[in-house]
């Protein structure tokens, strides 16, 4: 029987108060002042806008801001409604501020979202992050609608970003995913989603709140959950995501460890779903492409390559209790070359693969393991920037294209490594 | 002439009594040491036994005690660990018995003062190998913290901490099996207060600046963090 996140006494009686309802927004914060009254306003005038007739509810789940992002999101209103072209103004959404119980992070945040919205019992439910500078009602509209008036279960979203801004995405997470469960999801860490009420029942079966998924690890989950269990998936295109970018150089540990333990339990969990998967295809697309301006990455390409080569002499011994001789030498000979590092696509698909079947059979303890990897992964990028930094941004997107197809041409090696490893 | 010849005579008459008298002793020990082997390897077995049963048809658990020899880089992990300390543990029981058969004198003595040694080694044994563990998930997070900071001394800070680390568990060691108690005592407060003292003045003193310059950065760190974070 599953554990649901308890709900505060004047929340539970508020939702008996509401009953149900169609669309839920969800919110997730934690100090966020300086941008939640921007996504609060821009997800109100989305309601308004796209789903007047519609039954609908914003959920902020704060993890104990100390500063007035709670009293903002219970302030802010959508505005004027007439910039946005919009004549009579609809009932206003209701609207629900509440803490959340677990460990701190988004994971935590969401389970409280996925929460009301089972006891809602809506139709369709997204979430968006409270960080965000670049939300436009819009988005609401493209996350939500392909549930509620589409058919489809789960909504990805599709941002233009900066060919070095989400790193752990293009070199890892959007390969990976793509070979295992055949779906060509270009962002599944991206952060906002819409998927249905039934998904968010789905999402609450998850036994492991007291580990990655309720940090970091919640986007990579909700997008696996989706694609192993069936759900139809689809994507929205965004425009840009403007947020804080990371330099992949600095504090991405405690990211990319909860990322990829995910990554690598859910590959665990869901071993029928992905084993027999070959080859990947294009999933349906919302929402109208355009160009954007985007942000510059200031990405340290020599700190990142001095790091992978530091790593090549001093962890070399770890990496053999979970990596081959051969990749090991193969590292190695990346690492000496000048003036840039080189990863080949093949070497770096074998060390993933041989990290995702080491960390199966516990060679090492899952969270050393993959603080292992970390020097290999900026490795891969310094490599990655090498290799694209005088081309396009669309060269650098038929790179990845390139880099996932290797991935995918490669997956009987992992089943290979899979399968000697739980006999 | 004669006295001497019949002296020596009686010595050799003596040694070959009291030879032929502890060679049941002798064999009573053997015999205890091979008991004791049977008994100790038994009890391995059967933990081996009983480990297999309780996983079977599962992959390892990963039991608290087993990551933590396995972080410690003890490759064979709990398991292993466990089955050498019961097989030990099993010959030193078995022995005591043995030696405890012995008729009085003073080779059952001595044998039953080494005997009574044998526990407190096996426990200062495993206060090393608690110390092992300690040193080897040192070692490896400082390593891997080190290199993933991009910090050109991470294999030779990784080995620092670890040896200290297993110098304090090796101490305790000693400590437990009662030598150099005193100067054990002595060695650790001058090297530790050195230390301490060390790195006063270096920090402090010589590196005032720097000092003051990473406490500002720390505490800088610090409100931005808590200004962008976010869920």
């Amino acid at each position: 029987m599953r554990a649901l996140p308890a709900l505060e006494g004047a929340v539970a009686e508020r939702l008996k108060r509401i009953g149900k309802a169609d669309v839920l927004v969800g919110i997730p914060s934690f100090n966020n002042e300086r941008t939640v009254g921007h996504v609060v306003r821009a997800v109100a005038a989305g309601l308004a806008k796209h789903f007047p007739d519609v039954h609908a509810v914003l959920v902020n789940s704060d993890g104990g801001s100390t500063d007035r992002t709670r009293e903002i999101v219970e302030r802010t209103e959508h505005g004027s409604l007439e910039e946005i072209l919009v004549d009579a103004a609809p009932p206003p959404a209701a609207r629900i501020v509440t803490p959340y119980v677990g460990l701190p992070g988004k994971g935590s945040a969401l389970r409280t979202i996925f929460r009301i919205a089972a006891e809602l019992d809506v139709k369709a439910c997204c979430v968006v992050d409270s960080d965000l500078r670049s939300i436009t009602p819009g988005w609401i509209e493209l996350l939500v609608s392909p549930v509620l008036r589409h058919g489809y279960e789960f909504v990805s979203p599709l941002y233009s970003r900066h060919r070095y801004d989400g790193t752990i995405t293009n070199t890892i997470v959007y390969p990976m995913t793509r070979a295992l469960y055949g779906k060509r999801i270009r962002q599944p860490i991206g952060g906002d989603f819409g998927f249905s009420g039934g998904l968010a029942e789905r999402f609450l079966e998850y036994d492991r709140w007291d580990g990655p998924v309720a940090r970091y690890g919640i986007d990579i989950f909700m997008t696996t959950t989706a694609l192993a269990e069936g759900m139809k998936p689809c994507q929205a295109f965004l425009g840009a995501k403007l947020h804080d970018p990371k330099d992949p150089g600095a504090d991405l540990q405690p990211m990319m460890v909860e990322v990829v333990s995910t990554l690598f339990e859910l590959m665990e969990r869901y071993e029928e779903s992905w084993i027999g998967v070959a080859g990947s295809e294009a999933i349906p697309l919302f929402g109208f492409s355009h160009a954007v301006g985007l942000e510059p990455v200031p990405v340290k390409v020599e700190r990142l390559a001095s790091i992978f080569r530091q790593a090549t002499e001093d962890l070399a011994s770890l990496w053999g209790s979970f990596l081959s001789e051969q990749s090991i030498t193969s590292l190695r000979e990346g690492a000496a070359t000048r003036p840039d590092v080189t990863l080949p696509d093949d070497v770096w698909v074998r060390v993933l693969f041989e990290a995702a079947a080491g960390w199966r059979d516990q060679r090492l303890p899952p969270e050393t393991l993959i603080k292992a990897l970390v020097p290999l992964y900026l490795g891969k990028v310094a490599s990655f920037i090498a290799e694209t930094r005088d081309g396009t941004d669309e060269e650098a997107e038929a790179r990845l294209d390139t880099l996932a197809a290797v991935f995918e041409r490669n997956k009987d090696m992992l089943r290979e490594l899979w399968r000697a490893g739980s006999r | 002439m004669e006295h001497l010849q019949q002296g020596i005579t009686n010595a050799f008459a003596r040694f070959a009594d009291a030879f032929v008298s502890v060679i049941p002793a002798i064999l009573v020990l053997l015999a205890s040491l091979v008991v004791g082997v049977l008994v100790g390897g038994l009890l391995r077995a059967l933990l081996g036994l009983v480990s297999r049963l309780a996983l079977r048809g599962g992959r390892r658990p990963g039991s608290l005690p087993d990551r933590f020899l396995r972080a410690a880089g003890l490759e064979g992990g709990f398991e292993r660990a466990a089955g050498a300390f019961s097989f030990w543990v099993g010959v030193a029981v078995v022995l005591a018995v043995g030696v405890n058969a012995l008729e009085p004198g003073a080779l059952r003595n001595v044998l039953t003062d080494i005997v009574a040694f044998v526990p407190r080694f096996l426990a200062a044994g495993l206060i090393v190998l608690v110390g092992l563990g300690v040193a080897g998930i040192a070692r490896r997070s400082v390593l891997l913290g080190a290199v993933n900071a991009g910090l050109p001394w991470a294999r030779a800070g990784a080995r620092g901490v670890s040896v200290v680390i297993l110098t304090f568990f090796v101490a305790m060691g000693l400590d437990h099996l009662g030598v150099a108690r005193s100067i054990l005592v002595a060695a650790f407060s001058i090297l530790g207060g050195g230390l301490v003292l060390a790195l006063a003045l270096a920090f402090g003193l010589g590196a005032r600046d720097a000092a003051r310059r990473y406490i500002e950065k720390k505490l800088r760190a610090e409100a931005e963090d808590t200004g962008i974070r976010h869920v």
